[in-house]
């Protein structure tokens, strides 16, 4: 096990932990609120945060993260105020961000960023900066899943009893989209644009096949996305495969396999 | 009447330039079980959503003295809408959605206290369902899920019920089981129910009393006598005919 003495490695791991942790949480939300679909719009939406921070020169996280915490907001508000359906709010933002990234890169593009890693994730890029990153949204997310579980719950299960439960359900969607947002640009280091939408639908979809009560399928789903993180990082090394693709491969594998045996 | 549960004074709701409740008053006596009937369209639902202090309206509505939000912060009302916005494919056991009556209550950490599990088994046994507390609550048939509803908000402890269309989908049987039901809570608790429901037909006669709404309210009373065609012709704006029949005693 001498890769776990690689720092980069030792980073990667303590990066994935934390990145399954928030995940999870997301993703039984995500999976039964059916909003799947947004967050492969809020990740491809960052491909365009990320040009913009080419073009002004600053930090592409940075601009990323700010970009799309503000289209998570946008895509909230569009369909809280029934202005657009949601599915037309995401498609259109979905494309525009990414038309927009391609066209500022082939214009401005500086070599000394490697476009590749935010569209695939590098875990070699994981920097002792990112790591305080995932530890300040990861806080950020328990704090807020802790204290208003229960409205999350009941929004969740009927957003009009929600309402009459006294649950903001308006607010409450602008604060999970907005962290959804960010949450999203801390998978992209990870596992890039184009990958960090399976983060997440597979830990809730795998552990709903093994019961039929919330609180299990949340905690099997810390449980099971952990596993195919690490062991997918793992795989990546010894099989030479870059990260991202190897862990998301091995979650599809898992879930796979999960319903191979439940039929 | 005995003590009057929701008072409702003047109520008028307009919706993006429309009227869609006019002036309507309605008095709901405490542990009555009230039917509110008209067509679709004609603000039942409105009605049900402006107790419950989700819709801005003018004029004054009161729960037990209180405005609609402080009831709802108090957890004075429990609402249960129609079956097409709720996901019934949630993934939860039956005792996972009655427990979440109790969510408002616990502490910060949602973790459930003796107090809450006591009060969820007690709802499930009013209902009947206790047996099936470990089952998923999406593999109910619709009246056995309604029950689960019913028992999640006897769990909040809530002092009234409002139910919008709770027998849609439910077949002639399954109708009678959950009428006997609000018969049964009404007799056995404190619980004032007011349910809501376009189809005169099923306006039987355990309730104890009836209002009919089409943006005005036309009746407000007893269920029978004074329900005749004509009136009923104002309320649904088409010729309406009745059948007599007998069986609405649960």
């Amino acid at each position: 096990m001498e890769i776990l003495s690689y720092t980069f490695f030792q980073r990667a791991v303590a990066g994935g932990i934390l990145l399954s942790l928030v995940f999870s949480l997301f993703s039984f939300f995500v999976v039964v609120r059916k909003l799947s679909f947004a967050g492969v719009g809020i990740s491809h939406t960052a491909f365009g945060g990320i040009a913009i921070g080419i073009l002004l020169g600053i930090d592409p996280s940075i601009s990323a993260l700010i970009f799309s915490v503000l289209i998570a907001i946008f895509i909230a508000y569009t369909s809280q105020k029934r202005k657009l359906h949601e599915d037309a709010a995401i498609g259109i933002f979905f494309s525009f961000s990414m038309a927009l990234g391609i066209a500022i890169i082939s214009k401005f593009h500086r070599t000394n960023v490697d476009i590749w890693s935010f569209l695939f994730g590098n875990i070699t890029t994981i920097t002792k900066g990112d790591l305080l990153f995932f530890a300040v949204v990861t806080g950020i997310v328990l704090v807020y899943f802790i204290f208003f579980f229960g409205d999350l719950i009941l929004i969740g299960f009927d957003p009009e009893v929600a309402q009459s439960y006294g649950v903001n359900v308006e607010i409450h969607n602008y604060v999970f989209m907005a962290l959804l947002g960010a949450v999203i640009i801390m998978g992209i280091k990870m596992v890039g644009v184009i990958l960090i939408s399976a983060f997440l639908v597979l830990p809730s979809t795998i552990a709903s096949a093994f019961s039929k009560s919330f609180i299990r399928i949340i905690l099997l789903s810390i449980f099971v996305s952990m596993f195919f993180t690490i062991f997918g990082l793992f795989l990546s090394y010894y099989l030479d495969l870059p990260s991202g693709a190897t862990i998301v491969m091995t979650g599809t594998l898992l879930f796979g396999l999960t319903y191979l045996k439940k039929s | 009447m005995s003590e009057v549960a929701i008072e409702i004074k003047n109520v008028t709701v307009r919706r993006n330039g429309r009227t869609v409740l006019e002036n309507v008053n309605l008095k709901i006596g405490r542990n009555q079980i009230f039917a509110i009937c008209g067509p679709n369209g004609g603000g039942k639902t409105t009605l049900l959503r402006t107790i419950i202090g989700i819709v801005d309206f003018d004029g004054d509505v009161r729960i037990f003295q209180k405005t609609p939000r402080e009831a709802v912060k108090q957890g004075l009302v429990s609402y249960l809408p129609q079956r097409s916005p709720m996901d019934y494919t949630f993934p939860a056991t039956v005792y996972e959605v009655v427990m979440m009556g109790r969510l408002k209550k616990m502490g910060v950490l949602k973790i459930p206290r003796k107090d809450d599990r006591r009060k969820v088994m007690e709802s499930l046994k009013l209902v009947d369902m206790i047996d099936f507390k470990t089952k998923p609550f999406s593999e109910l048939s619709g009246g056995q899920q309604q029950r689960v509803l019913i028992a999640r908000a006897l769990a909040s402890e809530a002092k009234i019920l409002l139910l919008d269309e709770p027998i849609t989908g439910l077949d002639i049987h399954a109708q009678q089981v959950f009428y006997r039901l609000l018969v049964e809570l009404k007799e056995r608790t404190d619980i004032t129910i007011v349910m809501v429901t376009h189809d005169i037909g099923v306006m039987p006669s355990f309730v104890d009393a009836v209002a009919c709404l089409n943006k005005q309210l036309y009746y407000h009373g007893m269920p029978g006598t004074e329900l005749n065609i004509d009136l009923l012709k104002k309320v649904y704006g088409t010729d309406i005919g009745i059948l007599i029949h007998d069986h609405g005693n649960p």
